[in-house]
């Protein structure tokens, strides 16, 4: 009777087990996914900037340093996007905000930019995305604490152990 | 003997029901806790967890048939308890649920969520039971526009749903050859050319868009569907907390069910070997 016990206990500790491991392969299938619905967003939003720099560059009078600054900020959220760390976006994007806040900024004193449709449309596009991705953002950092919480728990810690389920890093802009 | 062999076949009942309880309730409880609670004007489509108020999706009122009170969905339960009965235990009289689709409001967007294919308020305590004399009783769950709202589900952009609206049209109107042919055979050959078949097509997502347009709930959005594998579609005017910690409880019961039966029929083979 104590052998069939063990082994009734046996049984539900393996279901059990399977349970968490299947918890732990969602949490991380989730963060994964999260990322993947910013990066997304990131990238429609890096498309558009090109335009927008076109669009500036047809004031001449316009600051060319900001501008040039602004491509290679781009190409550096690019580059970051492409490593697919959260850390190294967050850095790059922080540069790349910076920058496309001060252009709103400067656009101020040319009237003739501000009334441009092109210009405004691209404005107002990025702009779009901007919140859109602050908002995936938020979802991607809940299930970024969701996946460490769960493999920071006991016992599910033992299991995230012994299959080498990792922590993820939550998205931090600069101006956080 | 009898007795005995009763009560076995309830250990075995138990154990199964509380196995096959235990599993989905954890499985609940594990998609609940591993789902962080998406927004819906920046959701992606796949199985997401809102969080929201309910509202009417503009159909018609819904009353509930006991009290009669105005409400967005209703489920009735009436149960009795027969005389000659010897357990004395309620039984199911009639099961009835309203099928008006509801929506579910997050402050970024709406999601419209049918009753027939979402489990809402499963498992749940009702919110009033109304006696019908001593051996008859309604059981009442009711959710109200402005109540809490929690769901689980697929969650689709109604856009893309409306874009397969067309292809739906043209099927129909393919079965019925007669009157395909009366409305679109423009040069009466008696088969539909390349050119007429254009015209159905264009013909089809005009009604498509039109239906849609008119329809009452064209100003949702989103529609939380059953999932295309086997996870759950779950909608309850509970809030996260209360949905689970009802769906912990229960998978604890089931694994205490399956358990304490699977012990019993241990014991009870043991005894019969022996």
């Amino acid at each position: 009777m104590i052998g069939f016990t063990l082994l009734l206990l046996l049984f539900v500790a393996g279901v059990y087990a399977v349970a968490l491991y299947n918890q732990l392969v969602l949490v991380k299938h989730n963060v994964g996914k999260a990322w993947a619905n910013i990066d997304v967003l990131l990238k429609q939003r890096n498309d558009e900037i090109p335009k927008l720099v076109d669009a500036c560059r047809t004031y001449a009078q316009f600051e060319a340093g900001l501008l040039a600054h602004l491509a290679s900020a781009r190409a550096a959220a690019v580059a970051a996007q492409q490593g697919a760390s959260a850390r190294a976006v967050g850095i790059a994007e922080g540069a790349l905000r910076a920058d496309l806040a001060q252009i709103a900024v400067i656009a101020e004193a040319y009237p003739d930019l501000r009334a441009n449709p092109q210009f405004r449309g691209l404005q107002a596009r990025i702009s779009g995305l901007e919140t859109a991705i602050a908002e995936r953002r938020e979802f991607y950092n809940e299930s970024v604490q969701i996946n460490n919480v769960a493999i920071e728990s006991f016992p599910a810690s033992v299991l995230a152990g012994w299959f080498a389920f990792r922590a993820a890093e939550p998205l931090t802009f600069a101006d956080d | 003997m009898t007795d005995e062999v009763e009560l076995f076949a309830f250990a075995v009942i138990g154990a199964v029901s509380g196995y096959l309880m235990w599993r989905r309730n954890m499985r609940a409880a594990n998609l609940m806790d591993g789902t962080a609670t998406s927004r819906l004007a920046s959701a992606a489509k796949g199985y997401v967890e809102l969080i929201g108020t309910a509202r009417a999706a503009g159909g018609p009122p819904v009353r509930d048939p006991v009290q009669f009170r105005e409400c967005l969905w209703f489920k009735l339960v009436t149960e009795k308890r027969s005389l000659l009965s010897r357990s004395q235990q309620w039984e199911v009289e009639r099961r009835v649920a309203s099928t008006e689709p509801l929506a579910l409001e997050d402050g970024t967007g709406s999601c419209l969520i049918v009753p027939g294919e979402a489990k809402i308020d499963e498992e749940q305590d009702p919110d009033i039971v109304v006696k019908d004399g001593p051996r008859r009783r309604h059981k009442l769950w009711r959710i109200h526009d402005g109540d809490p709202l929690y769901a689980l589900g697929f969650l689709e952009r109604r856009v893309a749903m409306a874009d397969a609206a067309p292809a739906g049209l043209l099927h129909v109107w393919k079965r019925d050859q007669a009157r395909l042919l009366e409305h679109f055979d423009a040069n009466r050959d008696g088969r539909i050319d390349a050119a007429e078949w254009e015209r159905a097509r264009r013909a089809a997502l005009e009604q498509a868009t039109a239906d849609a347009a008119a329809a009452p709930d064209a100003h949702i959005g989103y529609q939380l569907r059953q999932p295309p594998d086997d996870r759950p579609l779950l909608v309850s005017s509970r809030t996260e907390a209360e949905v689970s910690r009802r769906v912990k409880w229960r998978s604890r019961l089931g694994l205490a069910m399956f358990v304490g039966g699977s012990l019993y029929i241990l014991f009870a083979l043991k005894q019969y070997l022996t």
